[in-house]
């Protein structure tokens, strides 16, 4: 402030001497004096003025440098969502190879719903470091980016997480994610009933994973064996669609009768079709072909209770 | 204390401009000499405040000083340094600073190298101080480029991308030095009406101001239609649009200036119209600052603004064609009568030049502002495009550039088309126009195509007789200099008529989704999509697509994000070759059914484009050549005089 205002003061001085300079050099008589000292007074003062009129001689500069600083010397629990994400940035400013940033930043991005961004950092920080962690959150961000689908891309980041370590959860039930919509449901249950028999008893996710495959496994439109052979003739009622669906189903399980997934919609459509027993009846017949295995075990059980939750709302 | 000692810098600018504006105004008025050295010591004080207020605020943006609301609106700590700098000119507040700076620049030129009456120069000064006044007023109350922001914001908006650009960087300063040197013709000329200057000496005072100025605006607009050509990424050089017409307005008047200032200096033929010309054409230069600034219209150039400002620069506009129109209305008397000619003489066809050019300005005039009206008188919003202008104001640069090439061989006052005829030699100057033509018709060019390339071919054979005829002729440097510009600037617009009418007969785009290893066809030429690749920059995320041509080479675009700005660019990519530029855009992704990516790809051909740019080069060359003669015609004179 008084480095300013001195350098103001200098300055409006400066300019009023040199403007009014060649009035005094030649002012002969003290008016002329007079009218030198006017132009002189005139300038400095209408410049000071015009100045104040909006000027915020109080207010400090703040320059980039300054607010970084203060940002990084703030506890970091402190600082809100933007504030966190410049002092991220900030770091991977200067440190343009801190895989770990770079991996925090793409998150915070990706959490912010800026996916292009996200994936970016991501990929930058998988540049510096490959890592199983970062390349989930990749393949995440690009499902997020397009919609929930699983594109190529992703697929490719899932497997490479998936290949580097097969206990991460995410990668693994987007692998499945992908066979399903490709309708290799065999895989997909391959995939998700893995991660389950990884995952401890009590890890929510372990529920969340069974839950949602028993609802996507068991849903008929999942796939073309589940119609049977043809088209839906034009004049077919949903009742005959249903029981030629059905007909189709059973035909498919005498040729593959340990395909635990059209185990799952026979049951799911017999729930539908108000036969539990027959529903029922296919979840035992799925767990017997699947043996002992208890990721499978885990998503049949929650095929059970969904059946049963829905007789219980009807 | 940047921002604090750049809004007291431009408080002191606008008082020295006042100053300037009085003191010089009593130096004239009352011949007091010591005023009048006090108002040549304003100009620098002026000068030197502007330009060190502008030094200030390229610092702040170089420091990404987020305090500052300009900076905050357009920059970004990830912005490259260059466009940190070119930022300080991209938006309102920080190009009106440039503007004025360039003001009292020409104030302090017109104070140490104006016209050589000292009394005239001495009113220009303050007449160039009135205008100095008004736009650092409208600067430091309106649009002052040092307003803060409390609190300051963590980052900046980023500058709009497609301003992100080496050609956009240079095209305002350009620019704005035209529009604004236009500003020292409008102050001799006013200055010379009030000291009642005789019209001949008015023109000799003002020609090198006028042509320096033209020169400059044409550099301007022409790295404008440039950066639109492969910025914008549609492919088109000129649009017609409302702010390209802003700039073009006075282009149109200053080229009629520079030459009937010509026939006034050498002649005295039409006076008042040289000078009303010179009054006009800085007018006009204010109005294409309305139109950008106001937000009255919509512009892919235009600063999107309160209508608030344009209130203020209607206001400066109003003062500006008063004061200087009036004057003209009361003083023109004063210009002295013209000297009569034939109507075969150099004096009637730069007449002729001058009508064309000034109906030309009128056209594009009504066609621009004509949608404000309709608007004003509570008509539904219309737009004035391409088929109006084409139709209209074509035609008569078609007679114009018919025109060019003989004016040249006339002699003055008496006139006698019969040398010029003779020494024209038509009929080998037709052999090639007719070659033109036959090119042009054999690629299936429109009818308006053929005659704009045969003219381009006239006017280039035109302008190569016309300085293989008059070489020897001209005896002294300064002469030399002159033809030389004339024939490069008449060459220059042939070479634009050539590539503007090969342009219009291009072959139709293509537009398809392609994917790597797949091939389009255009022109003749195949392209394979190779890959599309990740080329992130600073500010922004990219992708990359190359495309090989066959027979050799590869053509690159990208498609940019910016995400500050969260905006989508395209960035061109062109394959330059004699024949023309091939001219791809990549657009978005469109993932095919089986998942595979494919890219929006659009293909054009742009046949014989570099005469364009070649044209307008010629253009500056040849205005730089003209302004070169002038110096030392005038260093002559002061030789003559000492």
């Amino acid at each position: 402030m008084i480095a300013l205002t001195l350098i103001i003061a200098a300055l409006g001085m400066l300019t009023a001497l040199w403007i009014a300079s060649p009035l005094a050099r030649s002012a002969l008589e003290p008016m002329q004096r007079l009218a030198a000292f006017g132009v002189m007074a005139f300038v400095a003062l209408a410049a000071l003025g015009a100045y104040l009129a909006g000027g915020s001689p109080g207010l400090p500069g703040q320059p980039y440098s300054v607010t970084e600083a203060r940002l990084a010397a703030m506890d970091p629990e402190e600082l809100s969502p933007e504030e966190q994400e410049e002092r991220l940035r900030a770091i991977v400013r200067r440190e343009p190879a801190n895989a770990e940033a770079l991996a925090y930043l793409g998150r915070f991005l990706a959490f912010d719903g800026r996916h292009l961004e996200a994936i970016a950092m991501l990929e930058r920080s998988l540049r510096v470091n490959e890592n199983a962690r970062v390349l989930t959150d990749l393949g995440q961000a690009l499902v997020e980016l397009n919609e929930g689908n699983v594109t190529p891309e992703a697929e490719r980041a899932f497997a490479a997480a998936h290949a580097r370590d097969e206990t991460l959860p995410e990668p693994a039930f987007f692998l499945g994610v992908a066979a399903y919509e490709a309708g290799d449901r065999e895989t997909a249950l391959e995939y998700w009933s893995g991660i389950i028999r990884r995952l401890p008893p009590a890890d929510p996710f372990r529920e969340v994973i069974s839950v949602r495959a028993a609802d996507l496994l068991s849903r008929p439109a999942g796939g073309p064996q589940m119609l049977g052979d043809g088209e839906m003739p034009e004049d077919e009622t949903p009742e005959q669609m249903v029981s030629r669906m059905v007909a189709g189903l059973e035909a498919g399980l005498e040729a593959y009768p340990d395909d635990v997934a059209r185990w799952m919609v026979l049951a799911r459509v017999r729930a539908v079709m108000e036969n539990p027993a027959g529903a029922r009846a296919a979840i035992a017949e799925a767990r017997t072909r699947s043996g002992d295995d208890d990721g499978t075990g885990a998503i049949l059980d929650a095929l059970e209770r969904a059946i049963q939750v829905e007789e219980s709302e009807e | 204390m940047i921002a604090e000692l750049g809004r007291f810098l431009i408080a002191l600018a606008l008082v020295a401009s006042f100053a300037q504006m009085a003191l010089s105004w009593v130096g004239a008025s009352a011949g007091r000499d010591a005023f009048a050295r006090a108002g040549r010591a304003a100009t620098l004080a002026a000068l030197a405040s502007s330009a060190a207020a502008f030094a200030l605020l390229i610092a702040a943006f170089i420091q990404s000083d987020f305090s500052i609301a300009y900076v905050a609106g357009h920059s970004h700590v990830d912005k490259p340094l260059f466009y940190k700098v070119t930022a300080a000119w991209g938006g309102h507040e920080g190009s009106m600073l440039l503007w004025c700076g360039v003001l009292a620049l020409f104030g302090y030129g017109l104070a140490r190298i104006g016209p050589m009456d000292v009394n005239l120069r001495t009113r220009a000064v303050s007449i160039q101080g009135l205008l100095q006044t008004l736009f650092f007023a409208f600067l430091a109350f309106a649009s002052n480029p040092f307003d803060r922001l409390d609190p300051a914001p963590l980052q900046g908006l980023d500058l709009n991308p497609i301003l992100q650009d080496p050609a956009l960087a240079f095209h305002p300063p350009l620019l704005y030095i035209g529009y604004v040197g236009l500003s020292a013709a409008f102050a001799i000329a006013a200055a010379g009406l009030i000291q009642k200057t005789p019209g001949r000496a008015l023109a000799r005072a003002l020609r090198p101001w006028a042509l320096g100025a033209w020169t400059s605006l044409t550099a301007g607009i022409s790295l404008g239609a440039w950066w639109a050509y492969y910025e914008l990424g549609w492919g088109g050089w000129w649009f017609w649009d409302p702010v390209e017409n802003a700039s073009f307005m006075p282009w149109l008047l200053g080229a009629a200036l520079i030459h009937s200032s010509i026939a006034t200096e050498k002649r005295g033929a039409f006076p008042g119209w040289t000078i009303f010309l010179a009054l006009l054409a800085y007018v006009l230069s204010i109005l294409g600052a309305f139109l950008v600034r106001s937000g009255v219209i919509t512009s892919v150039h235009a600063f999107a603004l309160d209508p608030e400002r344009g209130v203020w620069i209607l206001g400066m506009l109003g003062v500006s064609a008063v004061a200087g129109l009036g004057l003209f209305a009361a003083r023109a008397g004063s210009l002295g009568e013209g000297e009569g000619f034939e109507p075969t003489s150099r004096e009637a066809f730069i007449g002729a030049n001058n009508l064309l050019l000034a109906a030309t300005a009128g056209v594009v005039l009504v066609g621009t502002i004509y949608p404000l009206f309709i608007e004003l008188a509570g008509g539904a919003p219309v737009s004035v495009g391409p088929p109006y202008f084409d139709a209209a104001a074509t035609p008569l640069l078609m007679v114009l550039l018919l025109l060019v090439p003989l004016a040249p061989f006339l002699p003055w006052a008496n006139g006698g088309a019969k040398p010029a005829l003779k020494q024209l030699r038509a009929v080998f100057l037709l052999i090639p126009v007719a070659a033109t033509g036959i090119a042009f018709i054999l690629f299936g060019a429109p009818v308006m195509a053929v005659i704009a390339g045969a003219l381009g071919a006239w006017a280039l054979c035109g302008a190569v007789m016309d300085v293989a005829n008059h070489w020897r002729t001209a005896k002294s440097r300064a002469l030399r200099l002159a033809l030389s510009g004339r024939t490069l600037a008449h060459a220059g617009l042939g070479f634009i008529a050539i590539g503007a009418a090969a342009d219009a007969s291009r072959p139709a785009d293509v537009n398809r989704v392609m994917a790597p290893g797949e091939a389009i066809e255009i022109a003749g030429r195949t392209l394979t999509l190779r890959d599309v690749r990740r080329a992130d920059g600073p500010n922004f995320l990219a992708d990359r697509a190359t495309l090989d041509v066959a027979g050799g080479g590869t053509i690159a675009p990208e498609r940019r994000y910016y995400w500050a700005a969260g905006q989508h660019t395209r960035e061109v990519g062109l394959g330059s070759s004699l024949a023309g530029d091939l001219y791809l855009s990549i657009g978005e992704a469109r993932p095919r059914e089986d998942g595979s990516a494919a890219y929006e790809v659009r293909a054009a051909f742009h046949p014989l484009v570099w005469m364009l740019g070649l044209g307008a080069l010629m253009i500056v060359i040849g205005g730089l050549l003209a302004v070169a003669s002038q110096i030392l015609i005038r260093r002559g004179r002061q030789e003559g005089v000492a």
